[in-house]
């Protein structure tokens, strides 16, 4: 039964979500945005027409697609306004994927590890074994509720830092990026990017920063599960390269081998096996869509802020739910008095609604930190209308009158 | 008691769509409480609840919260007339197999079993046992009778010899022939099912096969006025028993056999059977005078049925029908006839003719 959805259909107002069904409100896009009809048809091409290996073929269809993968490596540097002289692109299964990678691979030549108090079991977990493997201490710090960090030179010196430049739980972005960065550089540390969230809500402060890796997925930016690494080139010829396989070296001897070394080539030793060839090309238009979005005349940016903040505004005006962000963010968690998060969440799921419930994979900060109960939340994706988010808004009203 | 209940109901419905066995194997796990949770996870109890009271929460608040407050009541109760309603079943399951019947207190209230007339118990049933307050006395009355089918099982599985049951008073319903077993029937003349029987038998031929005998029991019933169950039985099974001490010489059947077949089978000038005569409309007069009238046609003579009468009320006819009664309550334990016993099977119903041409 689907009273308040049923009663009026939903306008799915952005065009390239026309196939979702008209009822339908998915507001969990910190989780895995939707894919726009261009990313699907970029996808199904490659297997209609040019299904292939990518690097390793001298036939059309490779050639083919090995012009897709470098244009991909080059919009997505571009994306984040990064030179290719200076940054590597490499596709991994995923974000968590990557940072174990990378982590699992440094050379024991810092000092210390850093996360903050605020980050997703995916940087908080490899921290603690990274910190293990190389026998440095592991520091949280804490983020400010406006998302900083707070630190004093001292406390970073020639660390590994870890952080994310967004984040899962309410959106909080890491302004003083390129501090960090500034700061730790001077003491040959490096700064370690979770850009996970905050790849899709177009981040000024990547773009700002000198970061030396920055890890992110396809899936939470409109594209197909795909992970990617953007790598200084200095730091991975440096990494103790121990994931290897085909597509990764030049020559092997009977006991030895040598890796790739060509500096436009250089992300493949962080690439093992055959790739998801498919997820690069719908990630390549899954770019292009974000890139070129405009609803209604405005940029993404701007339409998420809009609905960002009725969602924060009319939400702040029900006086038994407890809303965890400080402002307006496209991800905002919250919690009711009156009734558990998961209830609300399945609640919300009878009524075509749906958004997450539970600790986000945060548990440290979230449950053992601030000690909430477990939370409900809403993220916005460029599938949302503001009357899916109106409609959002007056179920939950609804339910928390009724129960 | 909420995850019970969600199994039994995946469980059945499991059975029919492979969706629910996840399910079924979910709340399993949960009444084991060996569920795993992820951390960010839901208890399957919860999930379940929330599910069903989502349904109603925008549209039925009140319906959602009533549900919300006595789920768990709802859910025990539910569980509670699930356990009972499978332990009915395989009570009766057992009943059945071991009796013939799923009810062995009121044999003829089930339609599983085969045709036959129940020897009522006497034991009040569950709504009777409420109404008079005497709820525990029925559970403990089911627990003995319970125990007391279990203690029969093996007779079920026991080869039956009709000869170690035979009165002394017995007559076969063709001449005796030793090449010939001997089949036992356990009768009540005014019993439909025992007409139906003796009809199958007929049609049959089955007494050409065997040496068939009988055991009269005029069923017993504490609530009636004459202390049985059908009005006319015991006067018919005494005058059943008093003939044999007056055999015909004649070679056609023996009188009391030829009183029986006009009970099953035989017709009123109004052509209406005897047998629903005698137990629907008869007096006791009417009855015996029918009986005497019968004793004419198959040709005693005045001075003989005087004798057949007072020998029908006499302490000797009394004896012997209480010794067949012994047998059949205490040796054999029917509780529902006709019985009848052949190639060493039992079967405690009106056996259809597939299973007497056998």
């Amino acid at each position: 039964m689907n009273l308040l959805n049923t009663q009026r259909k939903i306008n799915q107002s952005i065009s390239d979500f026309t196939y979702l069904d008209e009822r339908t409100i998915y507001l969990d896009s910190a989780c895995q945005t939707l894919r726009p009809q261009q990313v699907i048809d970029a996808m199904a091409e490659y297997y209609h027409e040019y299904n292939s290996c990518g690097g390793r073929v001298k036939y059309d269809w490779g050639i083919k697609l090995d012009e897709k993968i470098n244009e991909t490596r080059k919009k997505i540097l571009s994306f984040v306004g990064k030179p290719a002289s200076e940054y590597a692109v490499t596709f991994t299964l995923n974000t968590t994927y990557g940072i174990n990678l990378v982590l699992s691979q440094l050379l024991p030549e810092f000092n210390k590890i850093i996360t903050s108090d605020i980050e997703h079991n995916s940087v908080f977990l490899p921290t603690m074994t990274a910190a293990k493997r190389l026998s440095i201490p592991r520091t949280i710090l804490e983020r400010s509720a406006n998302g900083s960090l707070m630190y004093n030179k001292d406390d970073i010196s020639g660390a590994i830092i870890v952080l994310n430049s967004m984040s899962n739980i309410d959106g909080r972005e890491l302004i003083n990026l390129k501090e960090i960065t500034d700061d730790v550089h001077k003491t040959n540390g490096i700064v370690l990017i979770d850009a996970a969230q905050g790849i899709s809500h177009d981040q000024k402060i990547i773009r700002e920063s000198d970061f030396d890796a920055m890890f992110f997925s396809g899936h939470k930016m409109y594209g197909p599960s795909l992970g990617v690494i953007i790598i200084k080139k200095s730091l991975l010829a440096a990494l103790d390269i121990g994931f290897i396989g085909g597509g990764m070296v030049e020559d092997v001897e009977a006991e030895t081998y040598r890796l790739i070394s060509d500096s436009d080539d250089l992300g493949s030793r962080l690439e093992i096996g055959l790739q998801n060839f498919a997820g690069i090309v719908g990630l390549d238009a899954s770019l292009g869509w974000l890139k070129n979005f405009k609803t209604e005349g405005v940029s993404a940016r701007v339409h998420q802020e809009k609905l960002a903040r009725i969602l924060f505004e009319e939400l702040s005006r029900l006086p038994t739910l407890k809303i965890v962000n400080d402002s307006p963010s496209p991800i905002l968690s919250f919690y009711s008095e009156k009734v558990d998060a998961h209830r609300l969440a399945i609640f919300l799921s009878t009524q075509n609604i749906m958004v997450r419930s539970g600790y986000f994979c945060c548990h440290y900060y979230l449950k053992n930190l601030k000690k909430y109960p477990p939370l409900v939340r809403v993220s916005l994706g460029l599938n949302n209308t503001q009357e899916q988010v109106e409609v959002f808004i007056k179920t939950l009203k609804k339910i928390i009158t009724n129960v | 008691m909420f995850c019970i209940a969600a199994f039994i109901i995946f469980a059945v419905l499991g059975i029919f769509s492979a969706s629910y066995r996840s399910l079924a194997k979910k709340a399993w796990k949960c009444v084991l409480r060996k569920m795993t949770f992820r951390p960010c996870d839901i208890n399957f109890q919860e999930e379940a609840k929330a599910k069903l009271l989502g349904k109603f929460i925008i549209t039925k608040p009140r319906l959602a919260r009533f549900l919300d407050r006595w789920i768990g009541v709802l859910a025990s109760v539910f569980v509670i007339l699930s356990v009972w309603s499978l332990l009915v079943v395989l009570n009766s399951g057992l009943n059945l197999f071991v009796y013939d019947t799923c009810n062995p207190n009121n044999p003829e209230s089930c339609s599983l079993g085969g045709g036959g007339c129940g020897i009522n118990s006497g034991k009040p049933g569950f709504w009777v046992s409420v109404k008079e307050g005497q709820v525990l006395m029925w559970a403990k009355d089911g627990v003995l009778t319970l125990g007391e089918t279990i203690t029969m099982i093996p007779n079920r599985f026991k080869e039956w010899n009709p000869n170690e049951f035979i009165s002394e008073s017995n007559t076969y319903f063709k001449p005796y022939d030793s090449s010939k077993s001997v089949a036992l029937e356990i009768i009540d003349p005014s019993c439909k099912f025992c007409a139906k029987l003796f009809g199958n038998i007929k049609e049959t031929s089955f007494a050409d096969r065997y040496n068939l005998t009988y055991l009269v029991y005029p069923i017993p019933d504490n609530k009636q006025s004459n202390g049985y169950r059908f009005p006319h039985s015991k006067l018919v099974a005494s005058y059943l028993e008093a003939v044999k001490r007056y055999p015909l010489p004649s070679s056609v059947a023996p009188a009391d056999w030829q009183i029986l077949e006009r009970m099953f089978s035989g017709k009123d000038i109004d052509n209406v059977d005897y047998q629903i005569k005698f137990n629907t409309i008869y007096t006791a007069k009417e009855a015996e005078d029918i009986i005497l009238l019968w004793l004419k046609d198959i040709g005693y003579l005045d001075e003989d049925r005087n004798k057949i009468q007072q020998t029908a009320n006499s302490d000797e006819v009394r004896s012997s029908l209480s010794l067949q009664k012994e047998i059949v309550e205490n040796r054999i334990k029917t509780i529902k006839i006709p019985t009848i016993m052949f190639d060493g099977r039992r079967y405690d119903r009106a056996v259809g003719p597939e299973k007497l041409i056998k």
